[in-house]
């Protein structure tokens, strides 16, 4: 569903490299995390994955179509939640879904259903007639995921979508999640609950200065390693980067 | 003392972008060509105004002193200045204190709010030099040339200058703050917008009215005659403002006990003020601000909301996403709909002040004789359509929220398309009203009117994708508040300019066609051409929208 080959993107003409030619196949059904450390990269893949960025070199194919090629069509399979809700503060909640369903073209009897249960899940209805502006971070974020759910997309995409959520709505949307999958459909999301990555996912990616440096199910990625939490060998894969080896050996 | 600076240096540099900037234009040296045309654009505006303003200011001083009273042009102009800037700084009070995005995160530091205040009071402070620049600098040289005043003098003027906006503003944010901490909502806000822009609104008519009503090439006369008939009555308007009287003797006898004595009361009031804004302030300031978030819920929690969902195409609901952000944002309306009024209102003054000077019966039979002139109503439409910040704030408006559009499934055309025949319509609506007084004072017949009708849809077709094209090659995204997308946005400047460019060009045209072709072959030709343009300034915009979509990166 979702196939990145060699791709790497810079910023400040270059000088940065965010993310270094990476490669990554996520499949039908799974449920993939993507880990790393801040600026390891992981917004800056997002970002290119739904065509918010322009990749300087490689390729992003979603369900199989080619994002710099086609970019309507990839879009339409694509239901994605940024890091931050960030929604039109003068629209109410209801013209904002209607809005999405509109230029996703939901159908209308499709959407009716959709929406009341998404909102009815996230204990939005009595809300979603107020102007977005009244809402608080949590509202905004359950407003934006019901909005990125709508057209039941294919492959949705979620970039820290816990930040915000009350226990309540955090535990509803990996449930979502699951049932999504169920579906035959995919979940790409980054986090930094390493606990949520462990028992969520299918499989996992961990990217660190824009390289992935490990990718597999928690079981690959546990294999000749010592360590036994996701959270030790995340540590112990990002920590010692880039550290020259003469100072890690005098460290250690 | 050293967090306050360091806060105030903060305010500074993320609200003006200083930091941006300096990476951009200094770092990276790209896109020099910004700076440079905007430095050239408001250069050029800027002296064109100030030339008018500096022979009013001439006039002013002139009357005074035949009068015996040489600084009461400078009081005036310190009169003036105190009105304007208390009733403008209303709105910027408002969004500066409570409306900004870094406003959420100075609550959270260890500072006190009358520090907040202070820094985010500079800030508006500063936002006002450039209005009082263009008020009190031309009568506060005139005056000191004119009377000889030296060293002292320019002193004076230099901390008068500088601390001229606490007077005006300082009751402003006075009244703002425990209003803002009873009722915290944007609501109140957008009413204060409005209730602001009335008063400008009032405020340029009124000063229209008073320039029709001088005869013309007799404007200085007659502003003298104007002080020595009414000069009475506006020195006792400034008795009723005793700052700007303060100021004025502290300027007219600077160097002198009574000078001094003048500036001392002047300074005196400016601490007190200020100490009275910092003071409710730290009382009120903070309510204010954590309010906004309780109004919200308690009106929720009271009422229960039938919703209906319904299905559109996407090019209606992107019409319709256009629509809604614009009539629920008071800054775009009433930077818009105002000019819908004032132009015609501006057209008719003439023949309100000026009576039976002007021969509005000769009009018809002269345009009978002369059908090129018809053209300068359709030339004025498009000027009119040209100057409405709609079209060149089209990408801008949408702010950070820019992304939404990128991530949506329809092609960048396609969004472009619904922005274009939106602000179409609203810059068309915008032009009826003088289009109609223009057609009835002229007594046109209904294929002039036809002709028109079309000639107008057609230039205001050509500079609203004009507005947009110069919006599409560099939008600015980078706004914390809406008055900024349109107020701080170069892209309408340019725009205008475009247009004025527009109008030459086709001035030119016409006035070639007139000299060779009847009058119906010469329109149906300016017709040819303006449509051209605008179906290619149309095409240029889709063309442009599908690269610009792609690479704009945010």
């Amino acid at each position: 569903m979702i196939e990145l080959s060699n791709l790497s993107k810079s910023y400040a003409q270059g000088k940065v490299r965010a993310v270094d030619n990476i490669s990554l196949t996520v499949r039908p059904g799974e449920i993939f995390g993507f880990l790393g450390p801040n600026g390891a990269g992981k917004t800056t893949t997002i970002k290119m994955i739904v065509g918010l960025l322009r990749p300087d070199a490689g390729e992003v194919r979603v369900a199989g179509i080619d994002m710099l090629k086609d970019p309507i069509a990839a879009k339409r399979r694509i239901g994605f939640v940024p890091d931050q809700p960030q929604v039109y503060d003068r629209l109410t909640g209801s013209e904002y879904l209607n809005f999405l369903a509109d230029v996703y073209q939901v159908p209308d009897d499709v959407r009716r259903e959709r929406i009341e249960h998404y909102l009815e899940i996230f204990e939005l209805r009595d809300a979603v007639g107020d102007l977005v502006q009244s809402y608080s971070h949590g509202m905004k974020q359950k407003l934006v995921l019901t909005g990125a759910l709508l057209h039941n997309p294919p492959v949705w995409i979620m970039d820290e979508p816990m930040v915000g959520l009350d226990p309540r709505s955090a535990f509803l949307l990996k449930d979502l999640m699951a049932e999504h999958c169920r579906q035959g459909y995919t979940v790409f999301f980054s986090t930094h609950i390493l606990e949520v990555a462990e028992r969520l996912c299918d499989r996992i990616a961990i990217i660190n200065k824009g390289r992935i440096i490990a990718c597999g199910t928690l079981e690959e990625i546990k294999e000749h390693r010592e360590k036994e939490t996701l959270e030790n060998i995340f540590l112990e894969l990002t920590e010692n980067e880039g550290i020259p080896v003469s100072l890690e050996d005098h460290l250690s | 003392m050293r967090a306050f600076l360091s806060l105030l240096k903060i305010t500074f540099r993320n609200y003006y972008g200083i930091s941006v900037m300096k990476q951009k234009y200094v770092k990276e040296k790209r896109e020099l060509w910004q700076p440079i045309l905007a430095v050239i654009g408001l250069g050029f505006g800027g002296f064109t105004i100030l030339s008018l303003y500096y022979l009013i200011s001439r006039g002013l001083y002139t009357g005074g002193k035949m009068l015996g009273e040489p600084a009461l042009g400078l009081e005036y102009a310190l009169l003036a200045s105190a009105f304007l800037i208390f009733f403008f700084g209303v709105s910027s009070v408002i969004t500066t204190l409570y409306f900004t995005e870094d406003a959420p995160f100075l609550v959270s530091l260890p500072l006190k709010p009358f520090q907040v205040i202070a820094a985010k009071f500079s800030l508006v402070m500063a936002n006002q030099y450039l209005v009082l620049a263009f008020l009190l600098i031309p009568p506060l040289v005139i005056f000191g040339r004119g009377e000889g005043l030296g060293f002292i003098y320019i002193l004076t003027a230099v901390v008068i200058f500088l601390l001229f906006p606490v007077i005006p503003l300082a009751p402003a944010a006075a009244i703002v703050i425990p209003l803002m901490s009873r009722a915290g909502s944007k609501r109140l806000k957008d009413l204060f917008t409005i209730l602001t822009y009335v008063f400008m609104i009032a405020f340029g008519l009124g000063l229209q009215f008073l320039v029709q009503y001088l005869p013309k090439g007799k404007e200085i006369a007659s502003l003298q005659e104007i002080l020595k008939n009414h000069g009475a009555l506006l020195t006792q308007l400034g008795r009723g403002f005793p700052p700007a009287v303060w100021a004025t003797k502290a300027l007219a006898y600077a160097g002198t006990g009574e000078g001094l004595l003048s500036l001392g009361l002047f300074l005196v009031l400016t601490v007190v003020l200020l100490a009275l804004m910092l003071l409710l302030g730290e009382r009120f300031f903070y309510q204010g601000l954590l309010k906004g978030e309780e109004v919200g819920r308690l009106r929720r929690a009271k009422r229960k909301v039938g919703v209906a969902w319904g299905a559109r195409s996407p090019f209606k609901a992107l019409i319709l996403r256009e629509h809604r952000l614009f009539v629920r944002t008071p800054v775009y309306l009433m930077n818009v709909l105002p000019v819908a009024v004032i132009v015609p209102v501006i057209a008719v003054l003439p023949l309100i002040t000026q009576g039976n000077q002007l021969p509005v019966d000769r009009i018809a039979p002269f345009l009978a004789t002369h059908p090129y002139v018809k053209l300068v109503i359709a030339a004025i439409t498009t000027f009119i359509a040209g100057t409405l910040p709609l079209a060149a704030s089209a990408l801008s408006r949408e702010g950070r929220l820019f992304f939404i559009s990128r991530l949506i499934p329809v092609p960048p055309g396609d969004q472009v398309k619904a922005k274009f025949w939106y602000i179409l319509g609203v810059n068309y609506l915008c032009t009826m009203p003088f289009f109609v007084l223009a057609v009835v004072i002229a007594r046109l017949g209904p294929g002039d009117i036809l002709a028109l009708f079309i000639l107008n849809l057609a230039g205001t077709a050509a500079v609203t994708a004009l507005g947009i094209l110069i919006d599409l090659l560099h939008p600015f995204f980078d706004w914390d508040n809406p008055q900024r997308a349109v107020k701080n946005n170069l892209n309408v400047l340019f725009a205008m300019l475009a247009t004025l460019l527009f109008l030459g060009v086709f001035t030119v045209a016409g006035v070639g066609l007139a000299l060779v072709v009847p009058w119906w072959s010469g329109f149906l030709i300016l017709l040819l051409l303006i449509g051209g343009a605008a179906v290619g300034l149309y095409q240029g915009q889709l063309v442009l929208a599908e690269k610009s979509y792609r690479s704009l990166e945010m």
